[in-house]
């Protein structure tokens, strides 16, 4: 990389700081700016009618009485979309085979899952939406349905998308060595097991929520969005409603978590811009909790069949794996359903030299709310089957599990190189990570301490990952595929006349941060105080053009964005300064808001700013000073820039209750250069948090015929702050050589790499006993059961 | 789909005479105490009554006197928290405290009250979501079929219906003897657990005696087990904010180093708080150990009738009753 190289020294660097969120207090002083704040004149509310059945033929929606009803200005169908929106069909090229059905924003004819948006009302406010909603006479038909992804392959499964024949959507396989003469050594020792993955959701704490409005008189839609990727909607909106895409406008302010939620195309909102356009007034449309289970994105939902084989030195010889995910009705849009099985099947085993590798994933469609990314896509799945299997294997032939893990971990100076699956890895640190984790977590006294419990009846567990996590993803994630989706980011930089930095970028902020950490890489690159940088994200009037904050991007990509035009702009200046200083500009820089030489301050960057944009007669004709720099970045040398990390879990459990306690949790990370180490710790921890959820509490659960049977927040379990352990979190720094910054991600690590840890914990708690668990989560009843006590 | 709240009146009686005039002018009046049970009926719009009466305000139904008998009178609308809290209910009743400190978060405790714990709807999600089963007034019980998802259902005497009490402090006040004060329309009435929690065999819809124009007035628990031994557990999906799969609790006195007395109640496991007269019958006279721990799982969950999916209740049963007895040692 090109670019400045003394940045991280400066006095006023304000990079590798815990800087303070500069929202915190507007956000305290609850002066936030959420989707639900806004109303505006003649805003009309959105309530929907949802399927209740799994799979149902749509007969007729008597839709007088709710038309009759008070407030109620109209009650639209699927019927009424057609011609308004253009059908969409979440497929990427990139995934060979991959197959979907057209999408409407409102059911038309059939019905594929419960809480699939049937009809909505638009009244003056939404208890009277939700009165006349009531009212809407359904004429459904049930019909028989593919709930269980297991079986919705079966020859006499009902076929969701009768032109498909079946209800496989995707199939891919992985083979690289030769997997079944290593299985067949007579020198290796093989664990097999059958891993579930329970389905579960986001939970962001502000629902998915639009303000839809659109002025005929220029026929352009603004969309208050409550999301991850405005340029990515705006070209959605555009093309589905057909409208020239800079005749729409995505804003999106304040929003509280999203976690990949809400990143996706829901018929409801893309019902509520039709609805807008349709009417020529506001709608808003904000998801109740319990239509956010009902139609948020699920998440998981795997079975997996995994063997491996390994050798009596403890090395791996070959890994099997079988992967089956039901993914709903429909593959999602844009980003499809197959990308977490595809995940899948490039990061088993990723952190280990494994020579020997076959996965074979296969998607499902099935009469359940959709499925698709979710933080840290794929990972726990890859993670818990490669180390869950090697705790295992180490369990079978006597060895120690960091031991284990110390003899297949690829060394640290062996890279650049590739995975088994063919991922191209670089600046990786497992060795040390792990070294560093056992040594903070006082490995040796914790095993000791254990096995003397232990004679005394009480059970505790020590587990452990190893991991990778994908960051800071190039154009071969989605862009290659034909997704309008933006893996480049831009950042703009500009001068204001009192000296004060107003920057802006195309990553998104929700609640993770992102805006602090562009607010210290401007102030600190270009060297004013951060107090002086304003941020904008989100809209995509004034944003540069890009592809917002998900698989942890934002800081890596963005960050460098702005890096770059932070720097730019600061050339741009000196260049004005030396003209106006008559001074060399090599011999002038920019500390806390003055351009200094060796002698100190020279002159403030507001004298400088108000001399360019009031007094240009001061200045020579010949000098056109510009005080605005915009530069754009985008990873090129890897498909993704991986990062690593190690993690442990401790738990008891207590044998007669199936009650599992993690009592410590620890975490080191390596996304390279930190920029602001308590965000990272914070996100490091959420997504610890988070991942425990998955481990031990969090599940879609589902009757056979379909329906959710836990949506609501009392009886979906989330973890809860006074349940929740100590997370201890260490940082191992291996810049990625892919940008100045050297920022790789760090979003999604604990997600992706917690749910393994606690597995294999609950499963060290549980051998002596003569039992082990492999579903997630791991409730009371499970782990009775694994007892043998049910 | 449904976030706000049908439309009603709501009033707010200062006083029992008002409340009472009150509940004789509106036939569907609902009686809302906290609230953290009713507000989620009316959001989610499957009960929809027409007028709301708000006894927060009546000054009789709060706080927490001494009785004569050394025992406590605890109003009805005495909140989770103060309970929990109480120095007085901590040191002549821990299983209560306990019980009342294991409810739900902080913040419901904050709100919720005693009498609206014992007097809460069941959890039964079929139920809730509103499909119309026998105790939503039709004929049909959607938990009890081949596929249904029960693991959270009864053991023991279900009767149609298999729902099963959700209320912590309901067992524990069983367990101590306590009596629930009611005052009807004519006259005020003081009933035993056994009476105040009913089961589907004497009225599917409800969970209490309670009857329209009773107002639960306070609970009475006897001097009777003021300090004796006291156990309370609770095991749940996720270990805060969370209802019972199954819960316990036991007050006892020792005499001699064997049980002299003993009340045991199990929650969770049918639509009342289940007496466990089996292990009380049994364990009386005897010295706590691991010999009797056998014997009282062999007979905790005797007549238990597990449905497809709550098999699992049972080891827990017969565990937590083997624990408490434990406690004893």
């Amino acid at each position: 990389m090109t670019g400045p190289a003394l940045i991280f020294d400066k006095p006023n660097a304000y990079i590798g700081q815990s800087t303070p969120r500069a929202d915190t207090n507007r956000l305290l002083e609850g002066r936030g700016r959420f989707v639900d704040d806004i109303q505006l004149p003649r805003m009309l509310h959105a309530a929907f009618l949802r399927s209740p059945y799994a799979h149902a033929e749509i007969r007729g929606l008597d839709t007088s009485a709710a038309k009759a009803a008070p407030g109620v200005v109209r009650v639209l169908t699927g019927a009424d979309l057609e011609g308004v929106v253009e059908p969409y069909v979440g497929v990427l090229t990139h995934l060979k085979g991959l197959r979907s059905a057209p999408q409407m924003p409102l059911a038309v004819d059939r019905a594929r899952w419960q809480g699939e948006p049937l009809a909505m009302v638009l009244a003056r406010s939404r208890a009277e939406a939700e009165d006349a909603a009531a009212l809407i006479e359904a004429d459904l038909d049930p019909i028989p349905a593919a709930c269980d992804a297991e079986t919705a392959l079966d020859p006499d499964a009902p076929v969701i998308h009768p032109e498909f024949g079946s209800n496989l959507a995707w199939e891919r396989l992985v083979d690289v060595g030769d997997v079944d003469a290593a299985f067949a050594r007579d020198d290796v020792q093989v664990v097999s097991r059958t891993l579930r993955f329970g389905r579960h959701t986001g939970v962001t704490l502000e629902t998915r929520a639009a303000v839809a409005e659109y002025d005929p008189s220029e026929d352009r839609l603004t969309f208050h969005y409550s999301g991850q990727a405005p340029h990515m909607m705006q070209f959605i909106f555009a093309k589905h409603l057909g409208l020239a895409e800079e005749n729409v406008r995505v804003v999106a302010n304040d929003v509280g978590g999203s976690f990949g939620i809400k990143i996706h195309t829901y018929g409801d909102e893309v019902a509520t811009a039709a609805a807008a356009k349709l009417l020529g007034r506001p709608v808003k449309f904000v998801a109740d909790r319990y239509e956010s289970f009902l139609s948020d994105i699920h998440a998981r939902d795997h079975v997996v069949e995994a063997r491996m084989a390994v050798d009596k030195a403890g090395k791996i010889v070959a890994l099997d794996f079988d992967d089956l995910t039901g993914i709903g009705p429909y593959s999602m849009y844009p980003r499809t359903s197959a990308i977490e099985a595809n995940q899948v099947l490039n990061l088993t085993g990723a952190p280990y030299d494994l020579e020997n590798y076959r996965a074979r994933g296969r998607v499902v469609f099935q009469n359940k709310n959709m499925m698709c990314q979710y933080r840290a896509v794929g990972h726990p799945i890859a993670m818990a089957i490669c180390d869950g299997l090697l705790e295992d294997a180490a369990a079978k032939i006597g060895m120690d599990v960091v031991e284990m893990r110390r003899v297949n971990l690829m060394r640290d100076d062996s890279y650049p190189r590739a995975s088994a699956s063919g991922m191209k890895l670089d600046d990786l640190s497992h060795q040390k990570a792990l070294n560093v984790l056992v040594e903070t977590m006082g490995y040796d006294a914790l095993r000791a301490e254990q096995a003397e419990l232990r004679a005394r009846g009480v059970y505790r567990g020590i587990g452990f990952v190893s991991m990778v996590e994908v960051t800071n993803p190039s154009p071969m994630f989605y862009g290659i595929g034909g997704a309008p989706i933006a893996s480049q980011d831009g950042a703009t930089v500009r001068l204001d006349a009192g000296g004060g930095l107003r920057v802006s970028s195309s990553v998104t902020e929700q609640g993770q941060g992102t805006n602090a950490i562009l607010a210290q890489i401007a102030a600190g690159v270009f060297g004013v105080p951060i107090e002086r940088v304003t941020v904008t994200t989100g809209d995509t009037d004034t944003v540069p053009y890009g592809g917002g904050t998900w698989a942890s991007r934002g800081a890596g990509i963005g960050g460098e964005a702005m890096l770059q035009a932070a720097h730019a702009l600061k050339e741009q200046v000196l260049e004005v300064a030396a003209v106006m200083l008559q001074s060399d500009a090599a011999t002038l820089d920019i500390q806390n808001g003055s351009v200094v030489d060796g002698s100190g301050a020279r002159m403030t960057l507001s004298d400088l700013a108000r001399t360019v944009y009031y007094r240009g007669n001061e200045l020579p004709s010949d000098l056109k000073p510009e005080l605005i720099a915009t530069r754009h970045y985008r990873v090129t040398d890897f498909p993704f820039v991986f990062t690593n990390g190690a993690m442990a879990a401790h738990v008891e459990v207590d044998t007669e209750t199936g009650l599992v306690k993690v009592l410590n949790f620890w975490a080191v990370e390596d996304c390279g250069r930190v920029i602001n180490p308590k965000l990272v710790d914070e996100q490091v921890r959420g997504g610890v948090v988070q991942g425990i959820g998955g481990a031990l509490y969090e599940e879609c659960i589902y009757s056979e015929d379909g329906q959710l049977m836990n949506a609501t927040m009392a009886d979906y379990l989330v973890p809860m702050a006074v349940e929740m352990p100590d997370i201890v979190v260490r940082h191992v720094e291996t810049p990625t050589k892919t940008s100045v910054l050297g920022a790789k991600g760090a979003g999604e690590a604990g997600t992706g790499g917690a749910p393994a840890a606690v597995m294999n914990a609950v499963n060290d708690a549980l051998r002596p006993l003569g039992a082990t668990l492999w579903q997630m989560p791991m409730t009371p009843e499970r782990i009775l059961k694994a007892l043998g006590k049910v | 789909m449904t976030d706000v709240m049908h439309n009603f009146e709501l009033y707010q009686p200062a006083s029992l005479a008002d409340a009472q005039e009150l509940l004789g002018d509106h036939d569907d009046a609902w009686i809302i105490a906290g609230g953290k049970d009713s507000l989620d009926w009316f959001k989610h719009r499957v009960k929809q009554p027409s007028v709301l009466v708000d006894i927060a305000a009546i000054p009789e139904l709060h706080g927490i006197r001494e009785e004569a008998d050394g025992g406590l009178y605890i109003g009805a609308m005495t909140t989770l928290t103060e309970v929990a809290e109480s120095d007085l209910v901590n040191a002549r009743f821990p299983a209560l405290a306990m019980a009342a400190s294991k409810v739900a978060s902080p913040q419901i405790r904050n709100a919720g009250t005693l009498g609206g714990n014992v007097a809460q709807d069941t959890r039964c999600t079929y139920y809730r979501d509103g499909f119309p089963c026998y105790r939503a007034g039709g004929n049909t019980c959607y938990a009890n079929t081949p596929t249904a998802m029960n693991r959270e259902h009864t053991l023991f005497e279900a009767s149609r219906c298999v729902a099963v009490t959700p209320s912590d402090t309901g067992v524990a006040l069983a367990a101590l003897g306590a009596t629930f004060h009611i005052q009807g329309r004519r006259r005020d009435r003081e009933v035993s657990a056994d009476e105040f929690f009913i089961g589907p065999d004497v009225d599917i819809e409800r969970m209490t005696s309670l009857e329209h124009r009773d107002i639960l007035l306070g609970i009475r628990v006897p001097g009777t087990w003021a300090g004796a031994h006291q156990y309370f557990e609770k095991v749940a999906d996720r270990n805060a904010w969370d209802f019972a799969l199954v819960n316990i609790a036991m007050a006892a006195r020792m005499e001699g180093g064997a049980i002299a007395e003993v009340s045991m109640v199990c929650g969770a496991v049918q639509c009342t708080p289940r007496r466990l007269t089996d292990v009380e019958s049994l364990i009386v006279g005897e010295t706590p150990g691991e010999e009797l721990e056998t014997l009282v799982k062999r007979v905790a969950s005797s007549g238990a009738k597990p449905l497809n999916y709550n098999h699992f209740k049972i080891p827990l049963m017969e565990n937590l009753a083997a624990r408490a007895v434990r406690s004893l040692v």
